[in-house]
Formats: structure tokens, C-alpha cells, sequence
């Protein structure tokens, strides 16, 4: 048995050398393989959630992302949802203007203004539901907002 | 001075034919199989550390010291990261702050000190409450895992000796001054890291935030940090700067420890735990101990008591830097391999472990020194740090 | 009704309540040395802290008539004063208490001359100092109780708060089983001590905020 637990012992100090160098020749590999496995992903709050609706427009498209109000396990009473405009082909307008209906059900909840000079949005609320606009990202093809939101309507 | 007898390779050409593989794996990874650049400003820095990590190598298997060199590269290899990381930030986005815009395009580089705080979300919700990319950019958080998960299962807390390019800052300035002037720390701060831990792990889980990161880490000094932008912003700013300078730079003068890695860092406690999974640690034998209690003295983080040498074995906080090895007058201390006898063999042990560790230490760290020289070059050629 | 009302609240509640009532219990029971019935002793002494605290508030809901809680910065500046409090109760247990793990020798001169003593008040001041602090979940069921007529339906409204909130606390005294390990009890100190240096700088904040 002393044996047999030294063999196994020894085995796997030698196999640390070809793990160390696994490691490092195939980590960005075996990074995708261990996203693809696992599911990992980064936290909504974080990455914006994915887009559910790509609005095109003629040098630019408007990406609206899902709401977000994803908590550890349930769902958050706060939350957002993120608009980005993004340039396709030439520089964005200076006014931006998008109405949104966040949870599909046929009407406009709200309706955002961003200057793009200025940086600055406006929000139009017409649900109770939309509370307040975030600040405006300038990011290199365009503009990124969240829209704060509470998720029930008292 | 201690010479390791039970470790120390007698013969030269012994030697030389040890660090073979070293020399042949490490002129594959400095180069990352890419042709040798003819530039000069590119080939000195690879040559520089080339030949700096394998004669490190060497010396460690000739004179049978491990920690003495693995201290040198392991310094430096945390210099050169500073060195290299913050003029890479400045040619990046002009400032060692990070912005919102960066955060919220996913562009922040993703740590391992985050790993303790995205534990629980991880396994609870599978995602990671981080404002990073899974495999894109930068340290890439994909990709940072798999290096933290070949070095755990290699290394265990190993990692904290030979792979995490901030101990090295602890480190180097525990090296200054030859005597300790706080010698008596209250033990139960060897707890704090794993206090801090739990408390930074669950407080991440209920704010889905990283905390740590937010308030308590003292390397945002060198490295990164949220932009200042409020009062909370400028009180974390003041807590990390005070903390570096607290744990990073003045304790371990004073004590001669690695007291942020000891005594206060949740990273380093959560390794702790895969030292249970991984396949050396360090034995005493019990024959050869004379309870002389140098080991404990000398330990730089903490990981040796009354307790631990009575039962033959480091604590679970062992980082395996190998200096209670060297210091050890009797030889009584050394690696091992879980399954053998203890004391069996003690070096093929130390080749076993020293191996993948220093492995691991070289590859990481001679991409910085890279780095390092290359800066140092573009000063003195152009008279700036950033391209 | 008003029990019903005020039970079902807390139901719906107690989530939040768990997560404002952990970081404090959480490393107060790790750090204690207790068996199973001993741990849910120290619970019940945290919650009877708690619902004297609610009892307190819902005594004032009713003779305020929800004055406190419309005058924010008043009620801001309350908060922050609890939870001042709370936090150098915590400091006090986690960095100053004897610590029994650790052999007398161990222990610096310093720690052991400021060694707070233990009293069994301890649970009952961390759960009167948690429960008034004013918790979301507990400035929900404010509003509400301040509403009522007489003050026994206050009362009774936030006995049934409480009751339902604390379902979610009964689980608790199995974290405090761990507490038996020596190791596992100076990280709960030292924890508690953590805790309290983070609600020290909250309760700061809000004075301040309250001032302003």
C-alpha cells in the first residue's frame, strides 16, 4: 500500500512539469474551453445583459439590451437597461433620440434624448417603472447609457 | 551562512546537465516560439532574461538554496511587473485610473485577487461579478483562470512564493535592514486573512461587487485604481495607499515578513485551502529536529509554530518559499511529495517541486523583466518610458 | 389582519432582513465556543435584541405618526449614530477579546490588559443595535405600523414583522457549531472586528450625509 501511495505520489510530481507548460502554451485555449464548459459569463450588472433589439438607421444602429435587474439568484427590485448607438459608417448624429418599450407589451416606455456634443441625455418617462438616465459613455464607435428601472410598478 | 548539505549538487557537470531542461524549455517560452527579434531594443531585454532566469536556476540546484534565489527572481519579477504594467496603462488610456468607460465596455484586466470574491456567484449563478471580458483583451478573465487553476493544482499556496507578481513587492522590502526591530506579532493576526476573507467573499456575494478590489487592496498603489471621482472614491484611495504603505512597505521592514502576504491578504488565505489538494508540501523530521525554533523565526508568513513543528509539518499557510529549508542548521526541514515517507528522498523531492515551480516563477516573470529592460532601453535611447 | 399583514411583510422580507442581520451574526456566532442549543440561545438573545428594538421604533411610529421617517436627514443621522454604535461594539469584540486559542505566552501584553469581557448581553445589544438601525425591510413595516390607530396594533403589527423575519434566522445556529474549532473562532472574531470597521465608516458617511 506504502508502495503503490509513492507511485501515485511521484506520478503526479512529474505530470506538475507538463501541467505548468500545458498551462502556459494553451491557456487561451483552454480558456474557451473552460467558458464553453462551464457557462461562465460576466455578471449582467456588468457586461449590460445581451441585446434584444438592434434598431438600424443610415450610418448608425441603436443596440437595446434586455433589462437588466438580475440579483445573486432571483431578480433585484432596481435594475437598467443599456442603450448603446453604435457608428456603422460615419460619425453619430449630434441628437439622439430612441423610444423604447422594455418589456413588450406593445407601448413606449420611455423616451431618451443624448447630445452627443455635449454628452448629455434627457429621459422621458411614460411608466411609472423608469426612475432616472445614467451618465453617457463616450466609447470609441459611439455612446452607452443605462436607463435606471425599478422592476414593479408600486 | 547554512549550506544545505542533504540538498546540494556536488558535481558541476551534475548540475549543468540538471538545468538542461530548463535551459531548453525556457528558450521556447521566453521566445513564445516566435523567431528571436534582431532589434536590439527587443533582443537584449530577451537575452537579459534569458540568461538571468536560467543561471538563477542553476545556482538554486548547485548550492542547494532554494529561497535565496527564488528571492531574487521573485522580487524582481514584481519590480519589472510595476515597471512594465503602468507605462503599458499610460500608452493605453494616458492614466493609471480607470474610468467608468472602460469599465462598462468590459476592458477592466482581470486579477487574481478577485478569484476569493467571485468564488460564491461563480458557483451559485455561474457568472462573474466582474467589469472585465471572459476571453477578450487583456488579461482576459478566461484566461487568468486557467493560469490560476494550473498553478493551484501545481503549486497549491506555492502560487504566493512563486507565481503571484505582488509578493514580490512584500518581499523585497522585507529584505531591508538586517535585523528585525517588531519581533513579537500577536499570532491570532494570522487569522485576519482569513477573516478578511470570509467577510470580502460574502460581502461580494450580497453586493455582487468585488470588495476587496473596491476598498482594501494595497497594489491599486501600483497598478490600477477607479478614478476619484466622489468622496467614497477618495476614501478608498486614501484606505489602499494607506494600507500599501502600511503592509507593503513600512511592517515588513519593521518585522522582516512578508506581513500584507501573512497577515492580511484573502487571496493568499484562500489558497491556503488548495494546499490540501496539491502534491508537495514541506516536512520536518522529527530525528533531525532539535526544536531550535529558527524555522519559526524566519518564516516569512508565519506558517511555522510550536504546533506545527510538534506534528512534523508546516501550517496550512505554507507558501513552500523554501527558506526555512535553507535556514534549517540541522537539514531537518525539506519538500516532499504526499504519499512517500517523510524525509525520503529529500532531493528528488526538492527537484520535483523545484521544477514546475521555478518553471512557473521564469516563464511569468521573464515576460516582465522583458518588459522592464525594454523601458529602461526606450529611456535611454529616447528619453521616455511610454512608445 | 394586523397579524397577518405584518407576518406575511416579514415573510416577504426576510431575505433582506437575513442580509443586514449576517454580517453581524454570522462571525459573533463563529467566534463563540457553543453546542448546538447553546448557539440557538445566543440567536434567540440576538433576535429578543431585534424585536425590542422593532418594539422601540413601533412605540415611536405611533407616538410620531411617521414623523421620523418623512424627516430624512433626522433619520439619516439616527442611523448613523446606531450604527456607530454597532461597529465599536463589533471592533471591541473582534480585536479586543481574550482570544482562547492562542497560548498565553501569544498574546501581546496590550490585548490582554484591554481583553473586553464577555457578557451576556452581547447578542442582545448586537441585536438591538442591528434591528434599529432601520433596515429597509424594517422602514417598509414602519410606514405601515405608523398607520395604525391604536398602538397595541403597532405593537402587534411588528411582533408579526418580526416573527416572519426571523424564519429566515432560524438556520443560524448551525454556523455556530463551527465556532468549536479554536481556528475557526479567532477568524470569527476577527471578522466581527472587519465587519465593524466597514459599518464604522457607513455610520460615519450617514452622519455625515444627515448633516448635510
Amino acid at each position: 500500500m506504502s508502495r503503490i501511495k509513492a507511485f501515485l505520489g511521484y506520478s503526479c510530481a512529474i505530470f506538475a512539469v507538463p501541467l505548468v507548460l500545458a498551462t502556459f502554451m494553451g491557456y487561451e485555449l483552454l480558456a474557451g474551453e473552460l467558458v464553453a464548459l462551464t457557462g461562465l459569463h460576466v455578471h449582467p450588472i456588468y457586461s449590460g445583459g445581451e441585446v434584444a433589439q438592434t434598431i438600424q438607421y443610415e450610418h448608425y444602429q441603436t443596440l437595446i439590451h434586455r433589462p437588466v435587474f438580475d440579483g445573486l439568484l432571483g431578480q433585484r427590485e432596481r435594475g437598467f437597461i443599456q442603450i448603446r448607438w453604435q457608428m456603422t459608417d460615419a460619425n453619430l448624429p449630434q441628437s439622439l433620440d430612441e423610444q423604447v418599450d422594455f418589456d413588450a407589451d406593445g407601448s413606449n416606455d420611455f423616451r431618451i434624448h443624448v447630445d452627443t456634443a455635449t454628452q448629455e441625455a434627457r429621459i422621458e418617462a411614460l411608466d411609472r417603472r423608469v426612475l432616472s438616465v445614467g451618465q453617457v459613455f463616450h466609447v470609441p464607435d459611439g455612446r452607452i447609457v443605462r436607463v435606471h428601472l425599478r422592476r414593479t410598478s408600486q | 551562512m547554512v549550506t544545505n548539505h542533504d540538498t546540494r549538487t556536488r558535481s558541476l557537470p551534475k548540475a549543468i546537465l540538471l538545468t538542461l531542461p530548463i535551459l531548453l524549455l525556457m528558450a521556447l517560452m521566453v521566445t513564445g516560439g516566435q523567431p528571436v527579434p534582431t532589434e536590439p531594443i527587443r533582443l537584449i531585454p530577451l537575452i537579459v532574461a534569458y540568461v538571468f532566469t536560467v543561471g538563477l536556476f542553476f545556482l538554486i540546484v548547485y548550492t542547494g538554496r532554494t529561497h535565496r534565489y527564488r528571492s531574487v527572481l521573485f522580487v524582481i519579477y514584481a519590480v519589472a511587473f510595476v515597471m512594465t504594467f503602468i507605462p503599458n496603462l499610460f500608452e493605453l488610456r494616458g492614466s493609471m485610473a480607470i474610468s467608468e468607460t472602460e469599465m462598462i465596455q468590459g476592458h477592466t484586466p482581470f486579477c487574481h485577487m478577485v478569484i476569493p470574491m467571485t468564488a460564491i456567484p461563480a458557483a451559485l449563478s455561474r457568472t462573474i461579478i466582474f467589469p472585465g471580458s471572459m476571453l477578450e483583451g487583456f488579461a482576459a478573465i478566461g484566461s487568468m483562470l486557467v493560469l490560476w487553476l494550473g498553478a493551484s493544482i501545481t503549486l497549491g499556496r506555492g502560487w504566493c512564493s512563486w507565481a503571484c507578481f505582488y509578493g514580490g513587492l512584500d518581499e523585497g522590502f522585507s529584505k531591508i535592514g538586517r535585523k528585525p526591530l517588531w519581533k513579537n506579532i500577536d499570532r491570532r493576526w494570522t487569522y485576519l486573512p482569513f477573516a478578511v476573507l470570509l467577510v470580502v467573499a460574502l460581502a461580494s456575494t450580497a453586493t455582487l461587487s468585488p470588495q476587496y478590489c473596491a476598498w482594501l487592496c494595497p497594489f491599486k498603489t501600483v497598478t490600477e485604481y477607479a478614478e476619484v471621482t466622489s468622496a467614497t472614491t477618495l476614501v478608498q484611495a486614501v484606505v489602499f495607499v494607506s494600507l500599501f504603505a502600511g503592509l507593503v512597505v513600512v511592517l515588513p521592514i519593521l518585522t522582516k515578513r512578508r506581513t500584507q502576504c501573512g497577515l492580511f491578504c484573502p487571496m493568499g488565505a484562500f489558497q491556503s485551502f488548495t494546499n490540501k489538494l496539491n502534491i508537495f508540501d514541506v516536512r520536518i523530521d522529527p530525528d533531525k529536529c532539535v526544536r531550535c525554533g529558527k524555522c519559526e523565526k524566519v518564516c516569512p508568513t508565519f506558517s511555522m509554530d510550536e504546533g506545527s513543528i510538534r506534528r512534523g509539518k508546516t501550517r496550512l499557510t505554507c507558501t513552500k518559499c523554501g527558506r526555512c529549508i535553507d535556514e534549517c542548521p540541522k537539514g531537518a526541514i525539506s519538500y516532499h511529495v504526499k504519499g512517500t515517507p517523510a524525509g525520503a528522498r529529500p532531493r528528488l523531492a526538492r527537484l520535483l517541486f523545484v521544477y514546475p515551480a521555478f518553471l512557473f516563477l521564469a516563464i511569468m516573470g521573464s515576460g516582465m523583466i522583458q518588459g522592464a529592460v525594454y523601458r529602461v532601453l526606450l529611456l535611454a535611447t529616447t528619453g521616455r518610458l511610454v512608445e | 389582519m394586523v397579524l397577518a399583514n405584518g407576518f406575511l411583510l416579514g415573510l416577504a422580507s426576510g431575505g433582506a432582513c437575513l442580509a443586514y442581520c449576517a454580517p453581524v451574526l454570522v462571525p459573533y456566532l463563529l467566534g463563540e465556543d457553543r453546542t448546538m442549543r447553546g448557539s440557538a440561545l445566543l440567536v434567540g438573545s440576538f433576535l429578543g435584541g431585534r424585536l425590542v428594538g422593532y418594539l422601540a421604533f413601533a412605540t415611536m411610529a405611533w407616538m410620531t405618526q411617521v414623523a421620523l421617517v418623512q424627516d430624512l436627514p433626522h433619520r439619516t443621522i439616527v442611523t448613523g449614530v446606531i450604527t456607530v454604535g454597532l461597529a465599536l461594539l463589533l471592533i471591541a469584540y473582534g480585536f479586543a477579546g481574550p482570544m482562547r486559542d492562542c497560548r498565553t505566552s501569544c498574546a501581546s501584553v496590550a490585548v490582554r490588559r484591554f481583553q473586553m469581557p464577555r457578557p451576556r448581553l452581547t447578542p442582545v445589544l448586537l441585536g438591538l443595535l442591528t434591528g434599529a438601525s432601520l433596515c429597509p425591510p424594517f422602514l417598509l413595516a414602519f410606514g405601515s405600523a405608523a398607520q395604525l390607530p391604536q398602538l397595541w396594533q403597532s405593537l402587534l403589527f411588528f411582533i408579526a414583522f418580526f416573527l416572519g423575519t426571523s424564519v429566515y434566522l432560524l438556520p443560524l445556529p448551525f454556523v455556530g457549531l463551527a465556532g468549536r474549532h479554536d481556528a475557526i473562532r479567532t477568524v470569527g472574531r476577527l471578522a466581527a472586528g472587519v465587519v465593524g470597521l466597514f459599518y464604522l465608516y457607513s455610520g460615519i458617511m450617514s452622519v455625515i450625509a444627515g448633516i448635510q
